[in-house]
């Protein structure tokens, strides 16, 4: 009966996966979060709180229809950059997905406005 | 659910332990005692079977973590080179075959070490255990101290090698101190001389690695909890507590071993009934002291998974 327990503890202990959560957070972005630039920006530039792997971390803009509008990224260090070209005016909606090089995963997501 | 990779992670830290410990101890604790049994079979059979072990779970941490990656089973990572990917292309993968590098030299030394070490090269036992030290601190480079960014990262990863060093030290030595004073406990005249001076050798080398390992510990949490604004209250921090407790209960087991269980191991060649008595009980809190490692160790495994409160960051 002892020896359950102790093999119940040692169970418990080790199946705590399910808190397993993201380290590397988005730190601030230009344009930044929710923000609002006259013009467009020519690439979104996304900050992290930790370095990345580049070989496993994205993104990607959409604009308000949906569509695909980001071509090319590039990571270094802890910076991810997503070019976007001419963007005209409206909503746009940009969503990544990064490793942190102490191996834990992270994504999310946010808006910026270009156009007054 | 037993998860994998928390499991990997785990026998993964124990095994590296053992690999540091028991070089440690041969460097520094048994060859500097009694030259005459040394190399030691058994402690060179240890040291095989912890670098084996480690090399193992090495390979399936790796492989259980690139699953988790790409979110697929291992098989899957395997066949589509995500597996592959991890290893080349990311600072955890090179570290790791840095790791294995080293394990083969390990190896490699300890298949030619005994040889030399009897035609005079006396400075192979302080190579194995520079290469275990290396072994054991670079696995600091798979945990949260590699994230951890400017200056802050130095001291950190700093913090973290000395935790990982002073723990095989002294946790992991455990295990081939038990491997050496066990079999004197069978044995009708067991040379005590040697065993007592292991002991106390032993002894002082724990209490210096106790006092690194928590000043270790104290700067690890420092990041990790935000310079412990985000340390009450957490998960984190109630796990961290939690390996604080079995911490202080181990050193209890050390100083009972170094202030009761040694000093009735009188400097004699001659074994009496109480000496053989006191090795038992000696023996048998050494046994306690390892048990409670490996919960600490499992408690690392399941806190290097969990978010550092210290690291979270809201956004509004």
């Amino acid at each position: 009966m002892r020896n359950f327990r102790i093999i119940a503890l040692f169970a418990a202990l080790l199946g705590c996966s399910t808190q397993v959560q993201a380290h590397a957070m988005l730190d601030h972005a230009s344009p930044a979060v929710g923000g609002t630039v006259a013009t467009s920006p020519g690439q979104v530039t996304l900050y992290f709180t930790q370095a990345l792997e580049p070989k496993f971390s994205g993104g990607e803009v959409h604009n308000a229809a949906g569509a695909r509008v980001d071509h090319g990224k590039s990571v270094s260090g802890n910076v991810m950059r997503l070019s976007v070209g001419s963007l005209p005016p409206g909503s746009y909606s940009v969503t990544w997905h990064v490793l942190s090089v102490d191996t834990h995963t992270t994504q999310g997501s946010f808006n910026f406005h270009v156009g007054k | 659910v037993l998860d994998p990779l928390i499991a990997s992670r785990a026998v993964h830290l124990a095994s590296s332990l053992v690999v540091g410990g028991v070089a440690i101890f041969s460097a520094l604790i048994v060859q500097s005692v009694n030259t005459t049994s040394f190399p030691d079979r058994r402690q060179e059979q240890l040291m095989f079977a912890a670098l084996a072990l480690a090399v193992l779970s090495g390979a399936t941490w790796l492989l259980f973590l690139a699953a988790r990656i790409g979110q697929s089973s291992v098989a899957a990572v395997i066949d589509d080179g995500t597996a592959w990917s991890v290893l080349t292309e990311t600072q955890f993968g090179q570290v790791w075959v840095g790791r294995l590098l080293i394990a083969i030299l390990l190896f490699c030394v300890g298949l030619v070490g005994p040889g030399v070490w009897r035609r005079g090269l006396r400075l192979l036992p302080s190579l194995q255990a520079a290469l275990a030290v290396v072994f054991v601190g670079m696995l600091a480079w798979s945990g949260h101290a590699a994230g951890t960014m400017g200056f802050g990262g130095f001291l950190h990863f700093g913090g973290d090698v000395l935790h990982l060093i002073t723990a095989a030290a002294w946790v992991g030595g455990l295990v081939p101190l038990l491997m050496f004073v066990g079999p004197r406990v069978r044995s009708p005249q067991p040379p005590l001389v040697d065993c007592f001076r292991v002991l106390r050798r032993f002894s002082t080398l724990a209490a210096w690695s106790v006092a690194a390992l928590a000043a270790g510990g104290v700067l690890n949490t420092w990041f990790m909890t935000n310079g412990l604004r985000s340390f009450f209250g957490t998960e984190y921090g109630d796990l961290v507590l939690v390996k604080i407790a079995l911490f202080l209960v181990m050193l209890g087991f050390g100083a009972a071993n170094r202030y009761w269980f040694t000093p009735r191991l009188l400097p004699t060649n001659v074994a009496t009934e109480e000496d053989t008595r006191a090795l038992r009980l000696l023996c048998a809190s050494v046994s306690l002291e390892i048990a409670l490692g490996l919960v600490v160790i499992c408690v690392v495994a399941v806190l290097g998974q969990l978010p550092p409160p210290g690291h979270e960051h809201h956004m509004d």
